[in-house]
């Protein structure tokens, strides 16, 4: 049974087609540099409240231009996020295969890490490690990507353990085919859409996380700047110059709404245990 | 009918009376609490092991000083006034100072000259194994402090100091009680308090709250608060609110963009001081590591040339501090400082790209660490010096690190820094020697970022023997010339320190950040 | 069964060993703490004695030794800022974090489980769908923003709440419902699927035949097998709110866990961070492993040991 999807469904699509092109080819909507500074036009409004021409969302507290800012800190969101996310669902996934291969100690010890893991909100180690360590772009990569990364570990081994009970895995197995052939063949596959709809919800996550980190300080530093950075930043102006923060808050705020919106949607159709469900 | 705001105007008139009149324990009932929300307190309330702008706050609250800063009297606070400290003379190398009769510590016990001789002794300061081991650095010199009778304290240092009263007037002045200090040891002391300030702690949780009692005890007469609540409200939307809707009296620390949005509202007042420091940012003078490009003094005072501070300072503080175009020729230094000194290195687009060209440098990019909101503004300053700098081809890279520990660590090649200039009321010595001279961090730590030349050592040395002012304010320019010479860092602004009220009490900033509700400074 | 809970049992341990050895190794490794302690112009010797004072100079091996020693007789050491026991630290902040947890996920179960139930029984309507895109705005918006919004409106203009801190029950207001938001839209989405697939059940539909009311249907019937699967994100709702209150203990200068972790990992309070991070990590565990229980007596099935 297909639905058509609904209005709200193709709204997040677009909303979320239109953010991505603005992340693209964003640039040609200003003709500032994300760094160029104006200090005569300090904290000034949008253009449209009265606020000089040249700068259609206003300036930032050193004189920037918001669009220059907005674009390079979506830009840096997006990739963050994607990034993030793209690095948990393969290593998160390829720790699930291998626990469900090799079972055993092997097992043991990568789901020893996976409780580890779920035993501590991620913001606590990030945070901590980030604070320690020192924040570099590397490492604050390497931290959204461990984001969630158990989430897929548990989905994966758990598909791997019930998919190598079913007969025809076994008969694939018995006719020679290298096991690796039978998880990215087979497997994989069967999981897929299970870890699509996962990653639609880590990815807002990610966003929200680097926002959370961004207000501790331990975001994105400058000179790259990102959408949390921008709102974290602002904060304190949210009296005297809005615009700082409403924006990067109200992209972030369409970003997650609309993923979530989509994933959900997902979901619904992908899902083969709600599938069942409703048949 | 009395409303909120009426009945807080009545209360308001009974502590007028109150000050107008000799006060007595009566009106001691109807005093009012203040609450003051802060942005951060300190982990311990030690006089030394506790120094934080943070804790100079409060500090005079809870502790007498041996000698005061006239800040009333005297705009820069270059008078000096006695504290529990009553009149102070030199012979040679050995200060003698008087004690005040009868002042009491907030356990009861009355302050005798042992316990000034330990807060300023070797077992406290400046010893093998002192109790607040940072006391040294404000101690040195110091070589004998006795107790000669119950009232008289003798100070002998290893050269003639005339400048021991005014040292006084810093954190190692504050007097801590021996007995009391010694029984429950360093550590208890610094989380419960006993001084002799108008004002008793009664609680202190270090992440969250400072409570503390009037003390009526108080050798200056009973305080004009019941109660002083000194809160953390992390978030400036949190202390704004609280104050604009009167759950708070006081607030500190407002960034600068907001202040006139504070002041907006008629009943809050904004109070604002010049503060005795100025942040600045070092140069890595030594090739460490070793393509550093910086030991090129060329490009040093090439870059130097490139900033135009006096349009960032207008820009990020409007007019309410300024630019030193020339280093340690500060206006607190009363008679040594010229307005007029000519500026060696003005901003100069042009000769900056001269000298950066004479230094050979090849666009390698230079990694400034910095020590993330450490100081208003700081962050912003240097993205804009960065675009200052790109625009004459030198490549700076701002590295915002969550502490020291992490902006010691090599390699880097230009470093934030804090540069505090009253540890001697009216001398540059703080700047100029202690803070760069041959025993400071910067020319001896792990992370040091300057050797300091010989031409500087000899100008410092003739510097510190120099006590009458003519020979010290001309050793003075020479060491200055000789720093200058060698250009290892940058003084930026003055720092500034701010505060709200509620406008019906009368407050009187400091530049040292005290905030003492009593006495000539607060009136309720 | 006995063996299972066992493994678990066992487990549980190993985990909370692995956190306390992993966060050990990695503050110790990451830097020297106390320049970051003692400030920027602390003088080399002082930081020598510092170190000496606080068994700092001594091999990684031997410190760890000596942490678990001590661990084993309860001492978790004493800050190395403020030099009380970290334990003491932690416990003073620990009701404040409680209770208004307590309060936040109150509101998030009045709000969130109600909104679920019914949108789950007028599925594909506009209700449900209104119900839903509540519960993504939920969690859509950053909740520090979400936060000084609210103090800006109720406390700065509309001077009807206090801004920040502990005191009254209306201190409670403002961080419990930006606490409490993210929740109750993550509560809302569960109870409506769980509810789902319970209403698709036969024996529902057998009830509805027998002519039982509808109230008596959802409420008796419906809900209670709902509660399984729901009961099972507490754990996960556990997490969601110590992740939450560190940046809403922050904004709302509350005097909890959340706050207090914030400074020692600024302060670099190597001790204090280690403490907390026990402290949290076996709450969590334990919340988990308490869950598991209760899944096993509300589950027939897990109780008969079918597991």
């Amino acid at each position: 049974m297909k639905r058509r999807p609904s209005v709200i469904v193709i709204l997040s699509a677009l909303v979320l087609l239109a953010v991505v092109i603005v992340a693209l080819v964003g640039n040609v909507f200003t003709s500032h540099a994300v760094t160029g500074q104006d200090l005569l036009n300090r904290l000034k409004p949008p253009a449209f409240l009265g606020g000089p021409e040249q700068y259609p969302l206003g300036t930032d507290r050193i004189g920037r231009d918001m669009v220059a800012r907005l674009v390079a800190g979506l830009q840096m969101s997006l990739s963050v996020a994607l990034a993030g996310t793209l690095i948990g669902a393969v290593f998160g996934t390829v720790i699930g295969f291998i626990a469900a291969h090799f079972r055993g100690w092997v097992e043991e010890v990568l789901m020893m890490f996976v409780d580890f893991q779920a035993s501590l909100p991620f913001i606590l180690i990030a945070l901590t490690l980030l604070a320690f360590f020192g924040n570099s772009m590397t490492l604050f990569i390497i931290l959204m990507g461990l984001f969630g990364w158990e989430t897929y570990a548990r989905l994966a081994r758990g598909v791997v353990l019930s998919a190598t009970s079913q007969p025809y895995a076994r008969a694939v197995v018995a006719l020679g085919a290298h096991p690796l052939q039978l998880y990215v063949k087979h497997i994989l596959p069967n999981v897929a859409s299970a870890l699509i709809v996962q990653i639609t919800l880590t990815f807002p996550q990610i966003i929200l996380l680097e926002t959370a980190l961004s207000f501790l300080g331990l975001g994105i530093q400058p000179p790259n700047t990102s959408l949390g950075q921008i709102l974290g930043d602002g904060r304190d102006y949210l009296s005297t110059a809005w615009w700082i923060s409403v924006w990067p808050g109200v992209l972030i705020f369409v970003i997650t709404l609309s993923m979530s919106i989509l994933g959900d949607a997902l979901r619904d159709r992908l899902d083969p245990m709600l599938k069942t469900r409703t048949s | 009918m009395i409303t909120r705001r009426t009945f807080g105007k009545y209360s308001l008139g009974a502590g007028m009376a109150a000050l107008t009149q000799p006060i007595t324990t009566v009106f001691a009932q109807s005093r009012p609490t203040i609450t003051i929300a802060v942005d951060n307190l300190w982990a311990n309330i030690n006089t030394i092991n506790g120094i934080a702008t943070t804790t100079r706050r409060f500090f005079p609250n809870i502790y007498s000083h041996l000698v005061e800063r006239d800040y009333i009297a005297d705009k820069e606070g270059l008078i000096l006034r006695p504290g529990v400290a009553t009149e102070w003379n030199q012979d040679g190398k050995v200060w003698t100072f008087k004690l005040r009769e009868g002042v009491k510590f907030h356990n009861g016990e009355t302050m005798t000259a042992e316990d000034v001789a330990f807060t300023l002794g070797p077992e406290r300061l400046w010893g093998d194994q002192p109790f607040e081991p940072r006391g040294r650095t404000f101690a040195a010199g110091f070589v004998r402090v006795e107790a000669k009778d119950d009232l008289t304290v003798e100070i002998e240092t290893e050269r003639v100091d005339p400048y021991i009263p005014g040292k006084l007037t810093g954190y190692i002045g504050f007097v801590v009680p021996k007995k009391h200090y010694l029984d429950v040891g360093v550590d208890a002391f610094g989380q419960a308090p006993v001084g002799s300030g108008p004002y008793r702690v009664t609680t202190f949780r270090s992440g969250e709250v400072l409570e503390m009692e009037a003390f009526d005890d108080y050798w200056e007469g009973p305080p004009p608060a019941q109660k002083l609540i000194w809160k953390i409200v992390p978030e400036f939307a949190g202390r704004m609110a609280g104050l604009v809707s009167r759950e708070f009296d006081f607030m500190a620390n407002i960034p600068t963009d907001q202040e006139a949005q504070m002041g907006s509202y008629s009943d809050i007042t904004v109070a604002r001081a010049l503060a005795g420091n100025y942040p600045a940012f070092a140069f890595n003078c030594r090739a460490d590591p070793e393509d550093n490009p910086l030991v090129d003094v060329n490009l040093r005072k090439g870059m130097v040339q490139a900033i135009d501070m006096d349009s960032i300072v207008q820009a990020l503080f409007g007019e309410t501090t300024f630019h030193p175009a020339v280093p340690f020729n500060f206006p607190e230094y009363g008679k040594f400082y010229d307005p007029d000194m000519p500026n060696p290195l003005p901003y100069d687009q042009e000769a900056a790209r001269a000298l950066i060209a004479k230094s050979g440098y090849d666009g390698k990019p230079l990694r400034w660490h910095i020590t993330r909101s450490f100081y208003p503004n700081y962050e912003a300053a240097a993205e804009i010096m960065i675009e200052m700098w790109r625009q004459v081809g030198v490549n700076v890279q701002a590295i915002i690190l969550d502490n020291f520990e992490l902006v010691y660590t090599r390699p880097y090649h230009l470093m934030n820094m804090s540069m505090s200039t009253d540890f001697i009321p009216g001398d540059p010595y703080q700047p100029l020697w202690l803070d760069w001279g041959p025993t400071a961090s910067r020319s001896t730590a792990h992370w040091k970022t300057w050797d300091p030349t010989p031409e500087y050592l000899a100008a410092g040395k003739e510097f510190e023997e120099a006590t009458d002012f003519e020979s010290r304010k001309a050793t003075y320019l020479k060491l200055s010339k000789a720093w200058q010479n060698v250009t290892p860092g940058y003084y930026m602004w003055k720092s500034v320190y701010n505060w709200a009220h509620r406008s019906d009490i009368e407050f009187v900033p400091r530049p040292d950040g005290e905030m003492r509700i009593f006495g000539d400074y607060t009136k309720l | 069964m006995t063996r299972f809970w066992l493994i678990k049992l066992l487990r549980t341990i190993l985990t909370l060993w692995f956190v306390v050895t992993f966060t050990f190794v990695v503050l110790r490794t990451s830097g020297d703490p106390v320049v970051a302690l003692l400030g920027g112009d602390a003088m080399p010797d002082e930081i020598e004695q510092f170190r000496r004072q606080w068994g700092l100079d001594q091999p990684l091996i031997v410190q760890y030794l000596s942490y678990i020693g001590q661990m084993a007789t309860g001492q978790f050491g004493d800050s190395l800022r403020d030099h009380r026991p970290v334990m003491d630290i932690i416990l003073e902040r620990v009701p404040a974090t409680v209770s208004l947890g307590l309060v936040a996920y109150l509101l998030a179960t009045l709000v969130g489980i109600p909104a679920g139930i019914i949108a789950a029984l007028r599925r594909g309507r506009f209700v449900d769908r209104a119900i839903m895109a509540f519960a993504v705005f939920g969690f859509a918006l950053p909740n520090f923003f979400l936060g000084i919004l609210m103090i800006l409106l109720f406390s700065l203009m509309l001077q009807v709440l206090p801004s920040s801190g502990t005191g009254t029950i209306w201190h409670f207001i403002m961080p419990a419902v930006t606490l409490g938001t993210f929740t109750a839209g993550t509560l809302a989405r569960f109870t409506r699927s769980a509810m789902l697939e319970v209403l698709e059940r036969p024996y529902m539909r057998a009830a509805a035949a027998k002519g039982v009311p509808a109230v008596k249907r959802i409420l008796f019937h419906a809900f209670p097998n709902a509660a399984i699967p729901i009961v099972t994100i507490v754990g996960l709702n556990l997490g969601q709110l110590i992740a939450g209150a560190i940046v809403v203990e922050t904004v709302f200068a509350w005097p909890g866990v959340g706050r207090l972790l914030v400074t020692a990992v600024s302060q670099r309070d190597l001790a204090l961070v280690q403490g907390l991070v026990l402290v949290i990590a076996a709450t969590m565990v334990l919340a988990n492993l308490a869950v598991d229980l209760t899944y096993g007596l509300l589950d027939p099935r897990i109780r008969k040991g079918a597991r």
